[in-house]
């Protein structure tokens, strides 16, 4: 599971799913259950889709990333530098899942959504950047960097 | 069971480099080992002395445990107690207190007169404890009766005597032939009734339980006796311009006797290489290593490895260089012709993966001790030696800086120095005529050279082509699957680990592969 491609191919499949659960699943639920006042609920659906996409490849890429980066000969002789990566690149998610969501209420300003919402809205950023950044390299990076994401 | 006896400083010397050997793995399986030299003090004795110390401690909690066939220190050394047998029971002894010589004028005037026409005056008043001063005609007198019922005589005859076959006891000595000790003892333990048809030892007048062999080491060194002075210069000691004259008598003495070794080893070299400052004994007397004594220690294992029942006697071998430089195609390796590549391959092979082990062993496996076990962020460390215990715990008894652990890993280390200082030591750089190992991609004044300063010293060091392959390359082999059994105990597992990394290490960069033939049957084991 941490050797390539394997660990890419589980990465993208289970992006994948998660983006089949947040982008089409909960995308649907959003449009029965959001109330708008100015934009249509077909217009917000379809930006959210698109915004949960960017997230997802986003996330997706700040993975393999990290899968390319523990996989290169010369890592194993760098740990400290491929720990202080890994916290960059976390830190990226994290920014990525907020700048999303401020996209996402710059788009719809006129808009107000509740605080559950709110918190709907970045839980599901956050799930295809910086927590699927971590889960994924918890479970699949390269043995070389193993030891490196949090929680090990 | 195989016996080494080595014969004064050059002996212990060769001692020095089978044990080397036995502990790359290039060995017979079980080795018992004695020294015979009265200068108990001599540096190069002292050193061997350390030595084997150092590899039993490794051994015993390394090999113990280990799958068999595993390679690092797999011959079983044992030696008696005492290791060396010092000849005389007294310090300060001269040869005129040894054969009585003053109460001999009165007690047997014709014996007494002629020990005054053998020895000079000088060599009756010399004080022994220092060796024999490259006087053979001394050693000889005081060699010919050891004591059987002390050790390591000892042990030796009841190991004998407890053998049933012929040839079941394989025993080889080694000494050099131009100096005082071993030149006095080569040829007083080759008369027959010293070993081979000793009353204990032989089983019919032709037939002997003792297969013997011995490795005569012929001038191969020069010293600088500028360091001889004062009162030091006027004792009676040999110079390296005696050693040719020493030679040309012993050769002849050698070919006129009827001596019983069954396989006797020629040895030698005529560049004359300095090894070191002039010392008559003691503990100043501490010569660097050569590739002489390696070739010699060869020869030893050329005798002991033998397969049983293909022990030939009365036979010679000569082993000289043939040209300026000696490299690994030119290192005598076996009489047996059809064996030479097999065994060639198995010695280098076996040699660069040990050299390989120690240099990262000391580079990076035993500093690495010194981090605690949650701040190290190498996966195969976690994995075998600070592995999850549940969710938030870990399994601390698998951690090798368990003082009982880090005792063993720390004779480890202190072998991998000795062992990577004798490899070093035969360099002697790239105009020397030695071309086996690089001592400058290996050490740095007394330091092994800094891996992360020179990442690609490890894949250099040999004095042939190469990957040139990095440390990085090294670290990255440690997470590969490990056969290694979990039987293990933490530090056998984390110099296994080691020994397994720079073994594929040295197959891959070096290309030290496998080659089919009989000496996988014997040594590749």
């Amino acid at each position: 599971m941490r050797s390539a491609p394997l660990n890419y191919l589980i990465t993208f499949v289970l992006a994948g799913l998660l983006w089949v659960l947040t982008a089409l699943i909960l995308g649907g639920y959003l449009g029965n259950t959001v109330a708008l006042t100015v934009a249509y609920v077909e217009d917000f659906v379809q930006t959210y889709r698109i915004l949960v996409s960017v997230a997802a490849v986003l996330g997706l890429l700040l993975a393999f990333w990290w899968y390319y980066y523990g996989s290169r000969p010369t890592t194993v002789g760098e740990l400290d530098r491929a720990g202080r990566f890994w916290t960059t690149l976390f830190i990226v998610g994290l920014a990525l899942a907020v700048g999303v969501l401020v996209a996402l209420l710059i788009l719809f300003r006129e808009e107000s959504f509740t605080v559950g919402q709110y918190a709907l809205f970045f839980g599901v950023f956050s799930l295809h950047t910086w927590l699927f950044f971590w889960i994924s390299t918890l479970l699949m990076s390269p043995r070389t960097v193993q030891t490196i994401p949090w929680g090990r | 069971m195989n016996y080494y006896i080595g014969i004064g400083g050059t002996g212990a010397r060769v001692a020095e480099s089978l044990l080397h050997l036995c502990a790359a793995g290039y060995g017979p399986n079980r080795l018992k080992l004695f020294i015979i030299d009265p200068d108990e003090g001599n540096g190069n004795l002292s050193r061997t002395k350390e030595l084997i110390a150092r590899y039993q401690t490794a051994r015993r909690h390394l090999q113990d445990q280990a799958a068999p066939g595993f390679p690092l220190f797999a011959t079983e050394i044992s030696t008696p107690d005492p290791l060396v047998w010092s000849i005389f029971e007294h310090g300060n002894t001269r040869l005129a207190d040894y054969i009585n010589y003053a109460n001999l004028k009165s007690a047997d005037r014709p014996l007494h007169d002629l020990a005054g026409l053998l020895f000079t005056q000088a060599e009756l008043r010399e004080q022994l404890d220092e060796g024999f001063r490259g006087h053979p005609s001394i050693g000889a007198v005081v060699m010919a009766e050891p004591d059987e019922d002390a050790d390591p005589w000892r042990s030796f005859w009841t190991d004998v005597e407890k053998a049933q076959k012929p040839g079941d006891v394989r025993v080889f000595l080694a000494g050099s032939i131009f100096g005082g000790t071993g030149a006095a003892g080569v040829p007083t333990f080759g008369a027959p009734e010293m070993i081979k048809f000793h009353p204990r030892a032989k089983i019919d007048d032709a037939t002997s339980k003792v297969q013997l062999g011995a490795c005569l080491v012929l001038p191969y060194f020069t010293f600088d006796t500028a360091g001889a002075t004062g009162p030091e210069a006027q004792r009676l000691f040999v110079t390296a311009a005696d050693f040719p004259i020493a030679t040309k008598a012993a050769l002849q003495f050698y070919n006129e006797k009827d001596l019983a070794y069954d396989q006797l080893y020629l040895v030698g070299d005529s560049l004359a290489q300095s090894v070191g400052d002039f010392s008559p004994g003691s503990a100043k007397q501490e010569n660097r290593p050569h590739y002489v004594e390696l070739a010699a220690a060869l020869a030893a294992e050329d005798f002991l490895l033998q397969p049983e029942g293909e022990n030939p006697s009365g036979r010679y071998y000569i082993a000289g260089r043939r040209g300026k430089e000696v490299g690994w195609q030119s290192l005598p390796l076996t009489h047996d012709a059809e064996q030479v590549t097999a065994r060639r391959d198995l010695l280098k092979r076996r040699l660069v993966a040990m050299a390989t082990f120690a240099y990262a062993f000391l580079e990076f496996g035993y500093p690495l001790l010194d981090t605690p076990p949650g701040d190290v962020d190498y996966a195969w460390h976690e994995d075998h030696f600070y592995p999850k215990k549940g969710v938030f715990r870990r399994d601390e008894s698998r951690d090798p800086r368990q003082p009982e652990q880090k005792a063993v890993l720390t004779a480890v280390k202190e072998y991998s120095e000795r062992f990577l200082a004798w490899a070093a030591a035969l360099d002697e750089g790239a105009d020397g005529p030695v071309a086996l190992l690089n001592r400058s991609r290996l050490l740095n004044g007394g330091d092994t050279v800094d891996h992360e300063q020179e990442l690609a010293a490890i894949g250099t060091f040999l004095r042939e082509s190469s990957k040139e392959l990095d440390f990085n390359h090294f670290k990255n082999l440690l997470d590969q699957p490990t056969t290694l059994s979990d039987r293990l105990s933490p530090a056998g597992k984390y110099a296994g680990l080691f020994y397994e990394a720079a073994r594929r290490f040295a197959e891959e960069n070096y290309a030290v592969t496998p080659t089919p033939g009989r000496a996988g049957a014997t040594a590749d084991r």
